[in-house]
């Protein structure tokens, strides 16, 4: 019998007994349904909730804690570039992306665009290293702000409205996910204990050394390594390609303001200030008369008004910052409430480093005035504070608190290539006394809870399909006894006994099949209802996921596969019993 | 074309009770041989064996003892693959009992062995072939009728036009005129006749009937599982 005219004796069977195979597939849809429901909840938690905060192959490490006799004593007392050497030493480690979080006092004030006054707040921040977290940003900001290319036609970017630019025939929308990266700045200094790790103090500001060489596209020129450039365009915001005895270089722009006071003015024409040619150069040499447009004259401290030209710092805030904002801060001080995400993005604001409304101020000379603007929403920014480029943190800790405090590392985000490598670099970790941080490892146990839960679920679904699978056995044994006849007509014009164990298990099959793909339908529109009844309870939770199930093709696949599996082991019997139907008895009798 | 020889078959539960002489097998050293182009009749009363021996010979009961060729294959040696390709290709089957499926209509009653052939082209070709033999038999514009609404005689026809499908060189009948009144009977037997005489088919037919044994060109008679005479 070949195989397409065991399909069209399936498919007849299946026509003719359809009112009994709808009542044995109402278990296999159950239980299928029950399968993918739970798996798409499983991973829809796992990556749209637990993974956002600290994917499967990854975990923050800080410094152990020993507790003695109610202190705490860190061991190491040190998290620095040696120990991130010996981190990514570890086998099965692809990546060690260090966090520093602020070392002093500072306020912040801004936020007039969209609460309608400029909110003032002590600031805490830290720094991450973008490589860790450009994709995730990337498919947040799609998720809040829509798809980078909307699908607008466009001739020119003036048709793709505020920030927006025509690429080729179709709209892109302005993009801030990309401007989370270090914009660079100018360190004033007196030694190089005042510079951050691999800067050296040179002619009162920090400069990186030719003394072991440059790195690669730069250049040196009077001991400082510079990047080398063709145009302006090939450097940061607040540098400009100017030529040099070793070639085209990118130098940074230096500038005053009118009076040191004027650092505090919300005025952008104001703060761009008067660039100071460098020596020997003159603006018509490609030194702009004033900072490049968005950037500022960022003066060295408050009580001076010379400085360099840089680009404000791009900072992302926490989805929870939001929420407690609206909650908490904006019922109590009448101010305005926020409805989403993306009204922050592009936000700019002020911070003063060292001044605080808790503890006392530092001295004028190390008070400065940075510029900043929010790009972004991510779980692992600060929850009370905001989250900014790691470089930007150590010039600011540097500028600070000098060069230890910028070498100093609060934790270490340590990646690997394979899920299940991450136990053992935590245990390994551990002998370089750091062990996971508690956000982290809260993280890891919610993961086990789902994972232990979606395993209870998994078994409830299987044993489901079990008890369909009794229901497809005896429903199936008793069509086998009501077509003995016709089995034994097909053995007498020439079936094969695996003819008609195949025809039965055929029949499972397609039962299975269809059982599952009604499942896994069923489990998709219920996930569609949880996700409306969810939105309603949570609509109000920033970052919360609009669709917590994941319908993947291997959730679709199990739910099938499942249903399919147990038909089958359902019909096992009967086929067998089909096989074994002997013609001869059968067709002797009237 | 067929060759039987010392065939012996037990049913379970009579062989502990024959050892016990009280019951006798359903075949008892049965030996035999039927031609090509034979028309051979086997006659007998009800539980003589005939029924038995037809199964037996078309391959549709396995648990016997001696030799039983058919096409010069040993059918006790035949796996189940080339026994059911035997039963597609070389052998027809009419039961008394007709055993047509209610749930098909004539025409795909007919082509019913097509669908267990070894190739697709069986089947592109089957119902061409399912309209030659239901006209041969008499019932080519009752095709897309249901079983249900034919007369036994004509059931009969169509059951001899599926044997006839896959145009067999032996046809085994099984009282094929036992459950139809003489008139129709009749009609039926000459079917067989023409397809012994004009197509050369090789026929073997069990029957009590005397018009039906007087009909074959030969006939063997058996009682109680014995071959008594031939």
């Amino acid at each position: 019998m070949t195989p397409r005219a065991q399909v069209g004796l399936i498919a007849r069977f299946l026509g003719r007994s359809r009112g009994h195979f709808a009542f044995a597939g109402v278990g296999l849809v159950v239980g299928s349904a029950t399968l993918a429901f739970f798996l798409a909840l499983s991973l829809g938690i796992r990556e749209r909730v637990l993974n956002r905060l600290y994917p499967v192959n990854q975990a923050e490490l800080v410094v152990e804690t020993v507790r003695l006799f109610g202190l705490g004593i860190e061991v190491p007392s040190r998290l620095d570039e040696a120990s991130m050497a010996a981190l990514r030493a570890l086998p099965g480690v692809t990546g060690a992306f260090p966090k520093q979080r602020s070392r002093f006092q500072a306020v912040l004030w801004g936020g007039r665009e969209v609460i309608g006054r400029d909110a003032r707040v002590e600031a805490f921040f830290d720094g991450l290293d973008p490589a860790l977290i450009l994709d995730e940003l990337r498919a947040s900001e799609i998720e809040v702000m829509g798809p980078e290319h909307p699908g607008t036609a466009c001739s020119t970017d003036v048709d793709c409205g505020s920030g927006g630019r025509c690429d080729a025939g179709s709209c892109l929308r302005r993009t801030w996910w990309d401007a989370f990266r270090d914009p660079g700045g100018r360190l004033a200094c007196r030694a190089d204990a005042g510079c951050p790790p691999g800067y050296a103090c040179s002619g009162g500001r920090c400069a990186v050394p030719c003394g072991e060489g440059c790195p690669a596209n730069s250049t040196c020129v009077l001991g400082e390594c510079l990047r080398a450039c063709a145009n302006d365009a090939a450097c940061d915001p607040g540098e400009a390609c100017l030529g040099t005895a070793m070639g085209r270089a990118c130098q940074r722009l230096s500038c005053h303001l009118d009076d040191a006071r004027k650092a505090e003015s919300d005025d952008p024409d104001v703060l761009r200030g008067t660039v100071v040619p460098p020596p020997g150069k003159a603006s018509s040499e490609g030194v702009p008369e004033r900072c490049p447009a968005g950037t500022y004259c960022a003066t060295d401290s408050v009580l001076v008004a010379s400085g360099a030209c840089e680009a404000p710092i791009p900072v992302l805030l926490s989805p929870f910052l939001l929420e407690i904002y609206n909650r908490v801060a904006a019922t109590a001080l009448d101010l305005r409430r926020l409805s989403g995400l993306e009204v922050l993005v592009g936000v700019p604001f002020a911070m003063k480093y060292g001044e605080s409304y808790f503890v006392a101020d530092d001295s004028w000379e190390r008070r400065a005035i940075r510029r900043c603007r929010v790009v972004g929403f991510s779980p692992k920014a600060m929850d009370f504070g905001v989250t900014m480029p790691l470089a930007a943190a150590q010039r600011a800790n540097a500028m600070l608190r000098g060069r230890d405090a910028a070498s100093e590392f609060t934790s270490v985000v340590v990646t690997t290539a394979r899920n299940e490598d991450l136990p053992r670099v935590i245990s390994d970790a551990k002998v370089l006394g750091l062990v996971p941080a508690p956000r982290s490892e809260e993280a890891r146990k919610a993961a086990n809870m789902l994972l232990i839960l979606s395993l209870v679920f998994a078994l409830v679904s299987l044993v489901i399909l079990g008890i369909s699978a009794i229901n497809i056995t005896h429903t199936f044994l008793m069509l086998v006894t009501e077509r003995r006849v016709e089995i034994a007509v097909y053995r007498a014009v020439g079936a094969r006994l695996l003819d008609i164990r195949l025809l039965v298990l055929g029949e499972a099959a397609a039962l299975g099949v269809l059982g599952g793909v009604a499942g896994v339908a069923v489990a998709w529109a219920l996930g569609q209802g949880v996700n409306v009844a969810a939105a309603s309870i949570l609509g109000r939770v920033p970052g919360a996921p609009a669709d917590l199930f994941l319908f993947t093709p291997g959730v679709v696949l199990a739910g099938l596969a499942c249903a399919v599996l147990f038909a089958l082991l359902g019909a096992w019997v009967p086929a067998g019993r089909a096989a074994r139907t002997d013609p001869a008895t059968v067709l002797s009798q009237g | 074309m067929i060759r039987v020889e010392h065939l012996v078959k037990t049913y379970p539960g009579q062989a502990a009770e024959a050892g016990g002489g009280r019951l006798p097998s359903a075949l008892r050293d049965v030996s035999m041989s039927v031609s090509r182009g034979e028309f051979l009749a086997v006659v007998g009363r009800s539980g003589s064996g005939k029924t038995t021996l037809l199964n037996v010979i078309g391959g549709l009961d396995r648990a016997w003892t001696g030799l039983v060729e058919v096409d010069g294959r040993d059918l006790a040696h035949l796996p189940d693959r080339d026994l059911s390709l035997l039963r597609n290709r070389t052998l027809g089957f009419v039961f008394q009992a007709f055993h047509l499926l209610p749930h098909l209509t004539i025409l795909e009653n007919v082509t019913l062995p097509a669908w267990f052939g070894t190739s697709d082209r069986d089947r592109a070709d089957a119902e061409g072939r399912a309209r030659q033999a239901l006209e041969r038999v008499g019932l080519g514009n009752r095709a897309s009728d249901r079983p249900t609404r034919l007369s036994a005689g004509e059931r009969q026809r169509v059951a001899v036009a599926r044997a006839l499908l896959n145009r067999p060189a032996i046809l085994l009948c099984d009282e094929p005129t036992g459950n139809l009144d003489a008139a129709t009977g009749a009609a039926v037997l000459d079917i067989f006749l023409e397809l012994n005489r004009r197509d050369g088919t090789t026929l073997v037919i069990a029957t009590h009937e005397p018009r039906v044994s007087e009909a074959a060109g030969r006939r063997i008679v058996l009682e109680a599982g014995r071959m008594v005479e031939e």
